[in-house]
């Protein structure tokens, strides 16, 4: 399986759903961290700045959208996938319109998310 | 105010109350299932992994004698996953609905909406709707809840009447507006339908005209802005 070069970071307060899919990122040589709120990503990201973040938009206190907005206005080149549920799509595009690469629904397909995260570093492994 | 209307109004905030508690509901439901998910994902990629080496902290060997059983019990879990998910989804919108200002709806997507939700309840008396293919956008001036209502008005007689049939739905544009129209099943043994008095308040704007023809119910609604479509 081939290695890709990336730093990701996964947020999602959801903690047995986001440690999954890191651990399933591993499986498929992708490497990832993982925090569980806002706060934590804006930390993280100032402190090491990853390629990509994979975001939960629906966060308890510091929502997705404020850590969109934090991260574009910091770090301008961290590309940023949203993770929405099925009724809060308007906050995907919202998303969009504040600078996010893409946003994707959960539940969501590894395998369309590692497409997604493919697309966003410009085909870069 | 008056009595009418301090109940109309006490309806709406429990309806309001209704969406809201469901909705957020239905976001834990996503959450529930999108962590069922990864980790039957998870399961599958270790399964996999164990076609091509022993995994000794999970007991699993090289040549897994369960591979296939396990394989197939894992597709049939993101089945499920992917049927809760789309009843989860139909719940939503359903529950945004109360809250949701438009005037007008999107009589194809309330139609799927509709034959989502109620799906079970006509599988139930084994009458399968069945919509057809529609061709763009059909908007009518009737806000979203009030659309439901009418079509599951007409939803409801045929599941009562026409048990073990299908029912042909079309959403089409006709003069004077969009319908929506079910086709009754062809055949002897189709019984007279009768639809309730009134289906729908006609005083309320955007109420929808029932017309019950030999091989059809037809609703007519006002047509609406496209641009403007809520829902």
């Amino acid at each position: 399986m081939e290695k890709h070069d990336w730093n990701v970071l996964l947020v999602d307060d959801e903690r047995e759903f986001v440690t999954t899919l890191s651990e399933r990122l591993a499986l498929r040589n992708i490497a990832s961290r993982v925090v569980f709120d806002g706060e934590s990503a804006l930390g993280e990201v100032a402190e090491n700045p990853p390629h990509l973040v994979i975001l939960d938009v629906m966060l308890p206190g510091m929502k997705g959208l404020e850590v969109l907005r934090g991260i574009r206005a910091g770090f301008p080149n961290v590309k940023v996938i949203l993770l929405t549920g099925h009724g809060t799509t308007k906050n995907g595009i919202e998303g969009m319109k504040l600078g996010a690469f893409d946003y994707m629904i959960k539940p969501l397909d590894i395998d369309v998310l590692i497409e997604k995260m493919t697309e966003a570093m410009g085909g870069r492994r | 105010m008056g009595g009418a209307g301090e109940g109309r109004e006490k309806a709406m905030r429990e309806a309001a109350f209704m969406g809201v508690v469901t909705a957020s509901i239905t976001h834990e439901v996503q959450n529930v299932l999108a962590i069922i998910q990864q980790s039957a994902g998870l399961m599958g990629d270790l399964l996999d992994l164990s076609r091509r080496e022993t995994i000794k902290s999970l007991g699993f060997r090289k040549g897994f004698q369960y591979h296939d059983k396990f394989s197939s019990l894992i597709a049939a879990i993101n089945e499920q996953v992917k049927r809760g998910s789309n009843l989860s989804d139909g719940l939503n919108r359903l529950a945004h609905t109360p809250d949701a200002t438009a005037d007008t709806t999107d009589l194809a997507r309330a139609t799927g909406l509709l034959f989502a939700l109620i799906g079970r309840i006509a599988r139930k008396r084994r009458v399968e709707f069945v919509l057809d293919a529609v061709d763009g956008a059909h908007v009518a001036a009737c806000p979203p809840m009030q659309a439901l209502m009418a079509l599951y008005g007409v939803a409801r007689v045929l599941i009562d009447a026409l048990s073990g049939r299908a029912v042909h739905v079309a959403v089409t544009a006709w003069e004077g507006g969009p319908v929506v129209d079910f086709i009754l099943p062809e055949g002897d043994g189709t019984p007279a339908i009768v639809l309730p008095e009134p289906l729908c308040d006609r005083e309320e704007a955007g109420a929808p005209t029932v017309a019950v023809q030999a091989d059809r119910i037809r609703l007519l609604f006002p047509p609406g802005d496209v641009q403007a479509a809520g829902r």
